[in-house]
Parts: C-alpha cells; sequence; structure tokens
C-alpha cells in the first residue's frame, strides 16, 4: 500500500512535507518533540487533516474523506501505537480487544481467534485475562500493540513507542517490530529515541525538524 | 450482532463507576414519581367505586340552616313521585370516643333488607343476620378496631346515648381493609340501635335516599321533589361527583408538587452530567474513533448503552414503587392523602395501574436523559482525534 504526501502542512506543525513510501517499507520518522512527527502520523491515520496538501494512500485522497469514509479507513488500513497507555483500565487485556475487533468480526468465535493471535503476535496472551491496571508498562505498551494489529492492519503507525519503556521492553518491541516487518507490513516510527539508529531493515529515515523535512 | 451486544456489555463493565450514581438517582426517582401515580390512580378508582355505590339522589331536612332529622312519611311521598324506583332511609351519626377525643360514623342499616345484606357480606369475613340481630352488635372499620382493642374494648363497647343511659354492643366483625379509605371509621349496626344511641326517634332518618333509574328525569323529579317540601335540601350524585373531584384535585395538587420536585431533582442531576465535560469520556470517545468508529456509530452505541441503564433504572423504579404502595401499603406517603380523616388508617390501596401516565413518565424520564449523554458526547465526538490523543 503506497502512502503519498504532497505538500502537506498542518497550521504552524508541519510546513510543505511531501514523501512517498512504498508498501513493506520501514520507516523512521526523527526528530526532537514538537518537530511535528504526531502531527505527520495523525494526518496518515487521518485522525487529523490537514491545512493544504493531500495524503494519497493507495491513489484516494484520504483528507477528502468524510467522518463515515475516514472511520472506515482506518479500520481497515491503520494499526497505531500510541506512547501514552490508551486503555480501558477497569477491563482484562482480553476485553480491550473487543471494541476494535467488533467493528470487523460478526462471529464471537472468529473475534476470540483474531484476539488471541494478537495477543500472541504481541507476546503478551498469558495475560489475557488480567485486568489492565493490574500491568506493568512494558505489558501495557505490549497490549497496545496487539490492539493495533489485530484487525490486521496494513500500515502500522508507532508514536513514540518507547518513550515509557525500559531497555529490557524496548528490545522486545523491536524484535516485535522486526516480526511486522516480516509480515509485510508498512511501519512507520516517529521516534526520537537513538535505540532506533541502528535497527536492521530501517528502509527510510526522515529528519523533522520544526515541521520541515531535512 | 453477538459481537455489538457483548460490546455493549464490556462497555458498561468499563463505564460501571461512571454509571452507578445516575443509575441509583435515576432508580430513586422513577421509584417517587411511580409511587406517587400509583397511589393516586388508585385513589381515583376507590373514589369512582365509591362514587358508583352513591344514591342518585340524597335529600336532607333543613331547619334554619341546621340539618335534622327526616320523617319516614316524607318516604312514602317520594315513593309517589313518577320516575323515582326506590327510596331508602338512612340512619347516621358521629360518636364522640372521649379515650381518644376522635369521632367514629355510626351508620344504622336495615338488617331486614336482603340487599343490603348481601352487600354487607362482601365487605365482611362473616356475616350470619340471625346471629347479628340476637343481641345488639356492630361491625367496625379497621381504625375503630384499633382503637377499640388500645383500651381493651376486645368484644364489646359501651355507648352513652344522648339519654344518659348505657348501651352495650358487641363487637361482632371487622370490615375488610379494602374498605379503609371510606370505612376506616365506620361503625355498622342494627337501624333501631343506632337510633338510639345517636337521639333519633323511631320513625326519624339522617336523610332519604332515591334512586332514579332514567338520568334525563333527574331534573323534573327534582323540582317535585323541592315542590313536595320546601324545607329539604335534594344533593345529586353528580354533585357528590364534584365534591370528590375537588378533594382528588386537591390531593392531585399535592401530588404535582411532588412530581415537580421530582422531576427538577432530576433535570439538575441531568444538567450536571450534561454540563461535566468528563475527561474519561473524551478518551473513551477518541479510542473508539481512532479504532474506527464512525461519530455516528459512536452515538449509538452511547445511546444504546445509557437507554439500557435508563431503561433498567425505570423498571426497577417501577417494581420497587409497585411493591411499596400495594404490598407495604406506602407507609409516609399515604399520609399525604388521608390528611383529613378522623383516625389514622391501615388502608390498602386496590391495585390500580395507569399504563397511559407510566407511559408519559417513561418519556419524560428517558429523552431527557439520552440527551443529556448524546449531546456532550456529539460536542466531544467532533473534536479531532489528533489533538486529543496527544
Amino acid at each position: 500500500m503506497m502512502i503519498e504526501l504532497k505538500s502537506v502542512s498542518k497550521q504552524e506543525a508541519i510546513h510543505n512535507i511531501s514523501i512517498k513510501i512504498k508498501k513493506n517499507e520501514l520507516i523512521i520518522l526523527h526528530g526532537v518533540s514538537g518537530s511535528g512527527k504526531s502531527t505527520l502520523l495523525h494526518i496518515i491515520a487521518s485522525f487529523s487533516k490537514p491545512s493544504s496538501g493531500s495524503v494519497f494512500i493507495s491513489g484516494e485522497d484520504i483528507s477528502k474523506f468524510t467522518d463515515y469514509h475516514a472511520a472506515n479507513y482506518r479500520k481497515k488500513t491503520i494499526g497505531y501505537i500510541t506512547q501514552n497507555f490508551y486503555l480501558f483500565e477497569t477491563l482484562t487485556v482480553y476485553q480491550n480487544l473487543l471494541p476494535s475487533t467488533t467493528l470487523t468480526h460478526t462471529s464471537l468465535k472468529t473475534q476470540e481467534q483474531a484476539i488471541l493471535k494478537a495477543l500472541k503476535m504481541a507476546k503478551i496472551d498469558h495475560k489475557a485475562n488480567t485486568t489492565v491496571h493490574h500491568l506493568s508498562g512494558g505489558e501495557k505498551q505490549r497490549l497496545i500493540i496487539a490492539r493495533a494489529l489485530v484487525n490486521n492492519p496494513e500500515i502500522i503507525l508507532c508514536d513514540e513507542p518507547t518513550a515509557n519503556l525500559d531497555a529490557k521492553n524496548s528490545n522486545v518491541f523491536l524484535s516485535i517490530i522486526q516480526e511486522l516487518k516480516a509480515l509485510g507490513k508498512t511501519i512507520i516510527i516517529a521516534t526520537h529515541d537513538p535505540l532506533f539508529d541502528n535497527l536492521k531493515d530501517v528502509d527510510k529515515k526522515f529528519i523533522l525538524q520544526d515541521g520541515h523535512l531535512e | 450482532m453477538l459481537t455489538k451486544f457483548n460490546l455493549l456489555l464490556t462497555l458498561l463493565v468499563a463505564n460501571k463507576k461512571e454509571h452507578l450514581p445516575l443509575f441509583i438517582l435515576s432508580t430513586l426517582i422513577v421509584f417517587i414519581v411511580a409511587s406517587v401515580l400509583f397511589i393516586s390512580s388508585s385513589i381515583y378508582k376507590e373514589l369512582s367505586y365509591t362514587l358508583d355505590d352513591q344514591a342518585d339522589i340524597t335529600i336532607q331536612k333543613f331547619r334554619a340552616g341546621h340539618v335534622e332529622d327526616i320523617p319516614a312519611s316524607y318516604l312514602n311521598e317520594y315513593l309517589d313521585i313518577n320516575g323515582v324506583n326506590a327510596a331508602q332511609g338512612r340512619v347516621y351519626g358521629v360518636h364522640f370516643y372521649e379515650p381518644k377525643e376522635t369521632f367514629f360514623m355510626i351508620v344504622g342499616l336495615d338488617f331486614y333488607d336482603p340487599q343490603i345484606t348481601k352487600k354487607l357480606a362482601q365487605l365482611t369475613n362473616k356475616l350470619n343476620v340471625d346471629d347479628f340481630l340476637k343481641r345488639p352488635s356492630m361491625i367496625i372499620g379497621s381504625g375503630v378496631k384499633k382503637f377499640f382493642d388500645e383500651y381493651h374494648y376486645f368484644h364489646s363497647y359501651n355507648f352513652r346515648p344522648p339519654d344518659r343511659s348505657i348501651q352495650k354492643v358487641y363487637i361482632y366483625d371487622k370490615l375488610k381493609e379494602s374498605t379503609n379509605l371510606v370505612a376506616n371509621d365506620m361503625i355498622i349496626m342494627d337501624i333501631n340501635l343506632a337510633r338510639k344511641i345517636l337521639g333519633i326517634k323511631d320513625n326519624y332518618f339522617s336523610d332519604i335516599i332515591l334512586k332514579v333509574t332514567n338520568s334525563n328525569e333527574k331534573e323534573k323529579i327534582y323540582e317535585k321533589l323541592i315542590m313536595k317540601h320546601f324545607d329539604t335540601r335534594i344533593i345529586t350524585k353528580e354533585e357528590i361527583a364534584q365534591y370528590y373531584k375537588k378533594l382528588y384535585n386537591y390531593k392531585g395538587g399535592i401530588f404535582l408538587a411532588l412530581y415537580l420536585v421530582a422531576l427538577m431533582s432530576f433535570l439538575t442531576i441531568l444538567y450536571q452530567r450534561y454540563t461535566l465535560t468528563k475527561s474519561h469520556e473524551l478518551k473513551e470517545i477518541t479510542l473508539l474513533r481512532s479504532f474506527g468508529y464512525s461519530i455516528e456509530s459512536i452515538l449509538w452505541l452511547k445511546i444504546l448503552e445509557n437507554a439500557l441503564i435508563a431503561f433498567i433504572a425505570y423498571i426497577v423504579g417501577v417494581i420497587i414503587a409497585f411493591w411499596y404502595v400495594f404490598w407495604l401499603g406506602a407507609p409516609l406517603l399515604k399520609n399525604i392523602f388521608l390528611g383529613d380523616n378522623n383516625l389514622p388508617s391501615p388502608l390498602t390501596f386496590i391495585t390500580a395501574v395507569d399504563y397511559g401516565t407510566l407511559g408519559i413518565l417513561f418519556g419524560i424520564f428517558i429523552f431527557p436523559y439520552l440527551l443529556s449523554v448524546v449531546i456532550p458526547l456529539w460536542k466531544m465526538g467532533i473534536e479531532e482525534i489528533g489533538e486529543v490523543l496527544r
């Protein structure tokens, strides 16, 4: 799935960004805090609309989508890994994946299969029945990864995924990313963590500074 | 469908802390309003029954603005009027019960009239006319029974007629509790015994009642009755109905105040909910949108979630109210209705449910409830996901 941004700007956050990302590429968006990395990911995920410019995903301009079509695009195409632990704290690990899978599954059985597969891929299946507020930071991050993968999206967007993780959990995350790359996913990681500097399989690296691509 | 229902339940569990206080308050308010509604319907039904039993025309004798006993000779004169199907004299009056400084209503009935005894038998647990008339006996209302028991008049009570003699009357039976609204303070006895205790001369009645089958003739009969005796006051069933209606409306005013208080509290809670921008809800909606839910589908999901809570709160409130009114007899609330009653009444409300009003209550309850949920959600939903996720 080809991603193409043409002269994309968003108020003061990013200016005139044009990039092309091919299917199955692993991209690193590097930049300090406030450089516009998250804004760029939000625009690709259709969480925000650009002030100007166009965003083409497989030839379709998603910046023109209505709420309904944008929601449909997010459901089928995007897996988003946030830097903050946005989770349903009072629910179990398994239940946290129900809202995402309800959109794509009509039978409880296939829904369960999809959830268990995603939990296994994110190496959190052993905690399926644990309530979220009993999880460690690393486990919460793996749950967020599982949630991003559960609908088998083609594009995985990661916003500062290791910001709240220790070295051990960060390495677990890197191994998962490599597995996803092997599965043919297109992955974009926005980070300022030097850990990603030496990551194998990185296809392109963009550096953002004050909303401009260097 | 199953996955959606599963999600609905999951979200309910996830948000139980947010839902519980509103659920409890809503149940309480529905309970109060529904209780008032049930009591109101029950009383209205009972008053309608009472009205059905009223005579078409009641005649009292007046002198210098005072009611006085009416001669039995009037009875035959009235029976001569065309259109009057039946006429009957009644004997009744109040008895002052000194220990409690309260009044009982003594009603004298003709126990040789099979129609009267048949009707009375339905209101008592046992009635054998021969046994009843063997010695001076009475059938008493629940309130009277309670006071008699309190002062150890378990078997009989000594009345003091105006001639200062002592008249011992035995307690034969108690009236059924379903009659309490009108007969709580009532003592029923033989007509001649009642005359003696109340000081009414033989061949006199307290008033006379007439039965008129053709209601179109009532006006003519009214004129003829006046022509017969100018010293009488004629009260029609319609006038009694008006009196009950006024009484009911007066009570209705109190209910209305209760309704308003309950509804105001409910609306205040909803307004608070509406104005409270909950970061928790904003986070949840944004998360759902980021997964691929459209604003419309989130609204429907939230409407269903809250409608389920509101519906359960409504049903639970109504069921508790039904139990409170018709099983427990509405302690506390019933005192509002019995304020002008002579004796405190162990009233049993007859089951009466006004489904129309319950339906209106449902509408009044559920729509503001859902609006208070939907409007803030819609406002939250139009925010950009990216702004919230930062």
